[in-house]
């Protein structure tokens, strides 16, 4: 999952630095006005008219800026349709859905019971999992996350008002000190800072995108493994089936006397290893299909009574190409494509700090003052106030050293990381044609020689060379073989599925060398992993 | 061992006899000395060879002597022998010698029954070779010319001849390299069943077929000529079923048992006229087997081994005749006996072919509802053993390629449960040929046949044996126990 809290953490720190908006300073100054003649009005009476007026006025504008504050509400759909075409348009033909109430959800809940509805193959449970999953839906709230941000980056930091009562000691009246200030530089960054936290939004939808996509990707690979699971129990109970064959005609033998207890004995031990082996495929098969379960959010009865296609697709005609391997991989890989908006950001960020440097922060506002004076009454007085942290110090260079080093960090980490990727494409590759030349070889040769052995031991029990013994173990061997065969194409599946992923544009952890992450936490947990391992 | 004191006197007498007589070589039996003479203990008491003196033949020739007869001619001096299933090899006469040639080869596909071949190593083409016949006092010469892709060399077995044309590779000659054709010349100085065969990687060359029959007929015949003469090559091979070369490497498990290179069905009747003064010559070049042959009908004499005539007071009769490995019997009798009679190895497992031996004993289990649980395993599965073996040859089931495992051949009656070494003496009334008559019509009532009802009754048989005798009660007590003990052997003792 992707952690948004420390980016966030990091996004209020700068945001603080640069809040200035002017719009909001102009509306300061006319509320301290306004609070300026209030109070004005309390010794005044005669002012009145001319005053309420004003403060209609006032309260016109105040309602029009909450109206326009209003506007900055958050769009739901967060760039949730940019997520589904690119899924679309990586795993062909799938749809993901992000349940938000409504006619779409309806849908999506028969097209649900229309795939659960028949035996279904990998291609169809990654369909399931992308439409049921509940943590696919947590997933994408991190895009409504981001959309957040992105919204919240476009808003100028609130102004910021004081006010200070001092009570004249014998009672006669109150000194008032009002001001109100915004933040400057706000005004000046706010466009550079929608950038960022655009590059950032971007980076949110790649980010849920390759989610989906490793979550795809997993929900395959369990899938296969169901499948080969229940294959490989399919194997057992042959195999069980001919010891129990055999076993009988010891039974049959040591009954007309014509073999010892010990041989018997010996068959049936045979036998009853084979019982045991049965029962440890059965338990596999379960299991498998918890972890699918799992990951198509299945529950209740729809987890006991789905069908999965009893065999493993066939070997395809054709192997992925390796032309212009490594550039696809690179070009398509969501990670990569973050980490470079994670660049821009860094790069902007680093822009930033250079320029404001020396001056962090600059406020500007308004200050008013009323003085009480037995004499004269109140007496006010108003002026301009700007607060500049003076460049004694720190003049920024830390700040900027900083902003720096994490660019450089960025670009580093992008460079690794699309090495990472190409030796990882290249790696899937090998693997997936190692694989597909070991299945070739199982179905094409093995299998079949496998089969004329089978026939060849019936020909010499047929002219009772062998005994019925030999023909059993024969066969026994031959489902051995169909056994292997069956993991030969599981692995197959398995390494052409993250083949596909990385050509799609995820490269499944595990082997994962290179951490994407800019944030110093991920270092650790990353030192951490590898302490544990 | 020889006194030299005969060996100087007695060939040079008998070589005055033959330079005197050499145009009258016929009186010569009459010279001749008598089987009995030969047979006594010399003066000193040493013990002769059976046909006379050691190194000398009966005549008192040196083996070593290169002085021969005028060639012995077919039907003239000899009725040739039939080698069923094979042929004689023939002969040219250059110089008053018979020349005969034979090339050690390869014979591919060489078939032993119909439905099993062999790529067999040969003489001239054919396995076993050819048979050679000659007469005694012939001088053969033989080529040899070696086409296998091994050195070889032949030994004349049972001949008595000069020790360099005995042919034991490395002892007696070198070997004959491929593509080398070698000589052997010598002059036959006795009579009777012998072979030649390869005397060089012997248990190789043999166990491929690297054999032959040689037959010396007499030059004075004591009493008539057999009217059929059949010589007959026993040998054993292993050839697993699905292969086609024998196994040379077998030891003890042989599988295809052979009359002259052929299992039966594949061997050809021996076809004689009632009556016919008949002649088997059994040969056992096998590996490890000894082969008691039986025949059915008959008894005969056991009158010849490769040693030479038994006389005539030691030969004996018998139905089956023992013929070890590396021995050759000669046995006659009148077929005076209709029929068609079973000649075959009474060993039962030389009379299987292509036997498993290491099928699990079936017999008496339980077949019942077993095939068919099987059969969605193993499409095509089917028991079987568990009543004999008797239905193998007739079952059709699919078998290994070039194998006849267990098969046998059809008779007149239903199908013959022997393969092997087996086949059939065919004892004809008023044939005029020797062609395969065919199966034999048996004279009415002459057939076993189920019994019918009025002969059960009369006779007081139940049909379902109940009306047997059985054995005494005391006896039946004794039976053993079906089940073994289940305890153990000292536990016994000591309560026994």
């Amino acid at each position: 999952m992707i952690s948004n809290s420390p980016t966030a953490a990091n996004r209020s720190r700068e945001r603080t630095r640069l809040a200035c908006r002017l719009g909001h300073l102009a509306l300061g100054m006319c509320l301290a006005r306004r609070q300026t003649r209030q109070a004005g009005g309390l010794c005044s009476p005669d002012q009145t008219q001319p005053r309420r007026v004003a403060a209609i006025r006032n309260v016109a504008i105040a309602l029009g800026v909450l109206a326009f504050a209003g506007c900055a509400t958050v769009p739901r759909d967060a760039g949730f349709p940019d997520v589904e075409r690119s899924v679309a348009e990586r795993i062909s033909g799938t749809k993901v859905s992000w349940h938000q109430g409504g006619d779409a959800d309806r849908e999506v809940a028969s097209h649900l019971d229309q795939l659960l509805g028949g035996e279904f193959t990998a291609d169809a449970a990654v369909q399931i999992a992308l439409l049921n999953n509940r943590g696919l839906q947590a997933t994408y709230e991190a895009l409504a996350i981001a959309q957040a941000d992105l919204v919240d980056a476009g808003l100028l930091s609130n102004p910021i008002f004081d006010a200070e009562a001092r009570f004249v000691r014998d009672g006669s009246g109150v000194n008032l000190d009002l001001g109100i200030a915004q933040s400057f530089l706000d005004v000046l960054y706010l466009p550079l800072r929608k950038r960022i936290a655009a590059a950032e939004f971007e980076a949110a939808k790649l980010r849920v995108t390759e989610e989906v996509l490793a979550f795809a990707g997993e929900t395959r690979e369990a899938f296969l493994r169901y499948q080969a699971a229940q294959q490989t129990l399919e194997m057992r109970g042959q195999v069980a089936m001919a010891l129990e064959a055999s076993f009988d005609m010891a039974r049959r033998l040591r009954e007309a006397g014509n073999i010892t207890e010990l041989d018997f004995a010996n068959e049936r031990v045979a036998y009853e290893q084979a019982r045991v082996d049965l029962r440890g495929a059965e338990a596999d098969v379960i299991m498998q299909r918890e972890t699918v379960n799992t990951l198509l959010g299945l529950w209740g009865e729809r987890s006991a009574t789905w069908v999965a296609a009893a065999r493993l697709p066939e070997l395809p005609g054709d192997e992925p190409s390796a032309d212009g391997l490594e550039r696809r991989a690179v070009e398509r890989n969501l990670g990569l494509a973050a980490a470079r908006f994670e660049i821009e950001r860094a790069a902007q960020l680093a822009g930033v700090s250079t320029s404001l440097g020396a001056f962090p922060e600059l406020e500007a506002g308004v200050a008013a003052e009323r003085e009480h004076d037995p004499d004269t009454g109140n007496e006010w007085a108003i002026g301009p106030a700007v607060s500049v942290p003076l460049p004694i110090f720190n003049q920024g260079q830390p700040a900027r050293a900083s902003a720096l080093a994490e660019l450089r960090r960025a670009r580093e980490l992008y460079v690794a990381r699309a090495i990472e990727v190409r030796s990882r494409v290249r790696a899937a590759f090998a693997k997936t044609s190692a694989a597909y030349e070991r299945v070739r070889h199982y179905y094409g040769v093995l299998l079949p020689v496998r089969q004329q052995v089978l026939d060849q031991t019936l020909l010499q029990y047929n002219a009772m060379q062998i005994g019925a013994f030999q023909l059993l173990l024969a066969k026994q061997q031959q489902i051995d073989a169909g056994a292997a065969a069956i993991e030969a194409l599981r692995d197959y599946w398995l390494a052409r599925a993250e083949l596909d992923l990385i050509l799609n544009g995820h490269v499944p952890a595990g082997a994962a060398r290179v951490e994407s992450g800019l944030r110093s936490n991920d270092g650790r947990r990353s030192a951490a992993k590898e302490d544990h391992e | 061992m020889n006194s030299s004191s005969t060996l100087q006197v007695k060939p040079i007498s008998r070589r005055r006899m033959l330079l005197s007589s050499a145009a009258a070589l016929t009186a010569g039996a009459m010279l001749r000395p008598s089987a009995r003479a030969a047979d006594a203990p010399t003066e000193k008491g040493e013990l002769p060879s059976p046909r006379g003196r050691n190194s000398v033949d009966a005549h008192g020739v040196p083996y070593s002597d290169t002085r021969w007869d005028r060639p012995g001619e077919p039907e003239r001096d000899y009725t040739p022998v039939v080698t069923p299933n094979g042929w004689t090899l023939p002969f040219t006469i250059v110089d008053g010698i018979k020349v005969f040639h034979l090339v050690a080869e390869e014979v591919p596909g060489h078939e032993f029954a119909p439905g099993l071949k062999g790529n067999c190593w040969g003489y001239n083409g054919s396995v076993h070779g050819p048979t050679i016949e000659a007469v005694e006092g012939d001088r053969v010469r033989i080529y040899v010319t070696n086409k296998l892709p091994a050195p070889t060399s032949v030994h004349w077995h049972g001949i008595l001849l000069p020790n360099g044309m005995d042919g034991v590779a490395g002892l007696t000659q070198p070997t004959i390299k491929p593509g080398e054709t070698f000589l052997y010349e010598f002059t036959l100085r006795q009579h009777g069943t012998h072979m030649y065969h390869s005397h060089h990687d012997e248990m190789t060359q043999m166990a491929l077929g690297m054999l032959g029959l040689f037959i010396i007929h007499p030059r004075y015949p004591k009493g008539p000529r057999p009217d059929r003469d059949f010589a007959m090559m026993l040998s054993e091979w292993a050839i697993e079923p699905g292969t086609s070369r024998p196994d040379p490497n077998e030891m003890t498990d042989f599988n295809v048992l052979t009359i002259n290179a052929k299992a039966f069905p594949g061997t050809t009747p021996l076809v004689v006229k009632l009556g016919d003064r008949t002649r088997l010559r059994l040969v056992n070049l096998g590996a490890m087997d000894h082969h008691p042959i039986h025949l059915h009908g008959h008894d005969f004499w056991v009158t010849e081994t490769d040693g030479g005539v038994i006389p005539y007071g030691a030969q004996w009769p018998e139905t089956s005749v023992l013929v070890q490995v590396g021995s050759s019997r000669t046995v006659d009798f009148i077929a005076d006996n209709p029929g068609d009679w079973a000649l075959h190895c009474h060993m039962t497992h030389h009379v299987m072919n292509q036997m498993g031996h290491e099928f699990p004993n079936m017999i008496g289990v339980d077949p019942r509802g077993y095939d068919d649980k099987l059969r969605s395993l193993l499409p095509g599965y089917m028991t079987m053993g568990h009543d004999g073996m008797g239905d193998m040859g007739t079952m059709g089931m699919q078998v290994p390629e070039n194998s006849i495992p267990m098969v046998g051949g059809d008779g007149q009656f239903d199908y013959i449960t022997m393969g092997g070494m087996f086949t059939i003496l065919k004892v004809r009334e008023g044939i005029t040929s020797y062609e395969d008559p065919g199966w034999y019509k048996h004279p009415p009532g002459t057939v076993a046949h189920l019994a019918p009802e009025a002969a059960l009754s009369r006779d007081k048989i139940a049909r379902d044996g109940s009306s047997a005798p059985k054995p005494p009660e005391r006896s039946r007590k004794e039976a053993p126990p079906s089940k073994p003990p289940t305890q153990g052997h000292g536990h016994h003792m000591q309560h026994g």
